[in-house]
Order: structure tokens, then C-alpha cells, then sequence
């Protein structure tokens, strides 16, 4: 028996009392529990002994004349009423029978549990679509951005192409400078140095995109794989 | 212990551990307070501390801690005066319990 379960069946054992002492009863005992600290909570339950002799005590302690009564020895407090063993037994059935509230309290039990099979069983049958519907989506996800991943890559190599080759072309005006070739040469030279330029700006710009898109891409296909892991997890758990 | 301790002296030590915080005080601690002197277990105060409540010589209020609300008790003005009393009582009758026991 936990903390909770201990809590929980004092709430159904002091059904028959009013709503307002209940609750002040219950507040009291998860206080107790909380500042007691995790590690003291089974020997505090221990000492607590069991919820019904935790409900007796209260009912007892709260009847308007339980100073005469009760009084305090060695081994604890003592209310002399409860040490017949009929009134307890009387106790026992007046908070059993006349408790409808127990019913209720119940219901959302047994219907947290129903839930959890359906869950499970959901899971289980939709089990063989889910796993290829994912895997397609997961496919399709990665071609993506693998697509992306070479196309700016292909832009990149491209970008440098167009620049070597205006270098290729500079250098094949000046070789013809020497030949005597002006008028082809200088039309080569200009093109060259067009197309160098260019070139040069366009691989710049394009390393800058892939450096700020790579990371993008490569962090987005990492949180699609995470989130479809952790749903299925959440499933699983549930 | 071999002297039993009856419900008002309960009463009376409950008081005075609670009215030592101005604040106000626990469940828990007021528990561990009384342990000090009684061993009392750990189910017996509440019934009296809600008995104490319902005679207006304690007062509660909820106050957040450590992200829950915690209920604190607090004695009011008519626990002190009960607690005055109760004082006055107890050195009358622990002096004369003192006079014939101190075996001189």
C-alpha cells in the first residue's frame, strides 16, 4: 500500500461523514504524507496502522463528548468507546452499507482500466497499418530533404563550374594575347571575367544558404524521427 | 510512560506547541513537536486539532508550499486565553504533585 491508496481508502471509509469534514480530514493526511517525505512513507503507514483504524480514531475524536471518554496512555490515545469490539464491528457496517458514495468513487476505478485495455488493444490492431503508413511517411520525409540536400549541392558545384570556367576562359585570352588574337581575345577576356564574378558571388551566396539551411534541414528531419517515436512510445505507455 | 495523559492536557500541550509559531504551524511538525514530550502516535492529533478548531481556540488557513497548498493552524485569541488557563492549572497542580512526590 502506497501513500495514495491509503488516502484513497480513508476517503471511502469517512463517506458517511459531512462533505466539509472529509475534506479537511483528507487535506490533513496528504499534508502529512508530503512533509513526512517520500523515504518515511512506509514507516508511516506502518505506524498509521490500517485506514479503517485511521477512520475509527477520527470518528471516535470527533464526537462532541469525547473528552470524558478518551484519554491519553502509553500505548496512544484511547477512547474507551472503541475498545468494545461490537461498536467497532457496528462502526464497520454503518460505514459500509449506508456509504452510496463508495459506489461512485469506484465507477471512474474499474473505467480508467477499461480504458487503458481499449487503448492497448487499439494499438494492437491498428498495428499493421500504422507501422507501414509510417515507414512510407518517414520514406518520403528523408527523400525530401535528401532532394533538397542535393539540389543545393548541385546549385554549389554549378556555381563553381560557371567560375572555372570564366578562369579557363581569362586564361585562354591571355595565352591569345601573346598569339595576336585581339579581337577573340578580348571577347573571351570579357566574358571570363563576367562569368568569374558571377560565378564567385553565386558559390558565396550558395555555401552561405547551405550553411544556414543544412542544419534547418538535418534538425527537422531529426524532430519528425524523434515525434514519431515518442507517439508510439506515449502509446505503448498509456 | 506510565502517567496517562488525559484530553485536556492534550489540549493544553497542542496549544502551547501551536502557539509558539506566529505564524502558524503544520500538521507534521506540530506532530513531531508533541513527540518531543508524549508518544503520541501519529493518527492521534489530528482528531484533537480538529476538536480545538471547532471550538474556535484554533484557527486554519491554506498557504502554498513547495507547489501544494499546505494547511497551517494558528491559535486564536480564544485558544490563548484557554491556553492561559490551562497554564495557570498546570503549575497549581504540577507544584502540588511536585510537594508530595519530590521524596525529600
Amino acid at each position: 500500500m502506497n501513500r495514495i491508496e491509503f488516502i484513497q481508502a480513508l476517503e471511502r471509509l469517512l463517506c458517511d461523514l459531512s462533505k466539509e469534514e472529509r475534506e479537511d480530514a483528507i487535506q490533513y493526511y496528504t499534508d502529512y504524507f508530503a512533509d513526512a517525505g517520500l523515504e518515511k512513507e512506509q514507516d508511516l503507514i506502518r505506524e498509521l496502522g490500517s485506514p479503517e483504524s485511521v477512520a475509527e480514531k477520527l470518528k471516535a475524536g470527533l464526537g462532541s463528548t469525547a473528552g470524558d471518554s478518551a484519554e491519553y496512555r502509553e500505548t496512544g490515545y484511547a477512547d474507551a468507546r472503541l475498545e468494545k469490539k461490537n461498536s467497532l464491528m457496528r462502526c464497520e457496517e454503518v460505514s459500509s452499507s449506508s456509504c452510496d458514495a463508495r459506489e461512485t468513487t469506484k465507477k471512474p476505478w474499474t473505467n480508467k482500466w477499461l480504458k487503458i485495455f481499449l487503448i492497448v488493444a487499439i494499438f494492437f490492431m491498428a498495428f499493421p497499418v500504422i507501422v507501414p503508413v509510417a515507414a512510407t511517411i518517414l520514406i518520403i520525409i528523408c527523400t525530401v530533404v535528401f532532394a533538397g540536400f542535393f539540389f543545393l549541392g548541385g546549385l554549389v558545384i554549378g556555381a563553381i563550374a560557371v567560375t572555372v570556367t570564366g578562369g579557363i576562359l581569362i586564361l585562354y585570352g591571355i595565352v591569345g594575347v601573346f598569339r595576336g588574337m585581339l579581337v577573340p581575345v578580348f571577347f573571351s577576356v570579357g566574358i571570363g571575367l563576367i562569368l568569374l564574378s558571377l560565378g564567385m558571388a553565386a558559390t558565396a551566396l550558395l555555401v552561405k544558404v547551405c550553411i544556414v539551411a543544412f542544419p534547418v534541414m538535418f534538425r527537422g528531419l531529426v524532430n519528425i524521427v524523434r515525434r514519431c517515436i515518442h507517439r508510439k512510445e506515449g502509446t505503448t505507455h498509456a | 510512560m506510565v502517567f496517562n495523559t488525559g484530553a485536556a492536557l492534550l489540549d493544553a500541550i497542542v496549544l502551547a506547541v501551536v502557539s509558539k509559531e506566529a505564524q502558524g504551524t503544520y500538521g507534521y511538525k506540530i506532530t513531531q513537536d508533541v513527540r518531543k514530550a508524549l508518544e503520541v502516535s501519529e493518527s492521534t492529533l489530528y482528531p484533537v486539532l480538529r476538536r480545538l478548531q471547532k471550538d474556535d481556540c484554533l484557527e486554519v488557513y491554506d498557504m502554498q508550499f513547495d507547489g501544494r497548498n499546505r494547511r497551517y493552524y494558528k491559535v486564536t485569541e480564544r485558544g490563548m486565553a484557554q491556553l492561559n488557563l490551562y497554564r495557570a492549572e498546570w503549575n497549581v497542580y504540577s507544584n502540588k504533585i511536585h510537594e508530595i512526590l519530590k521524596g525529600e
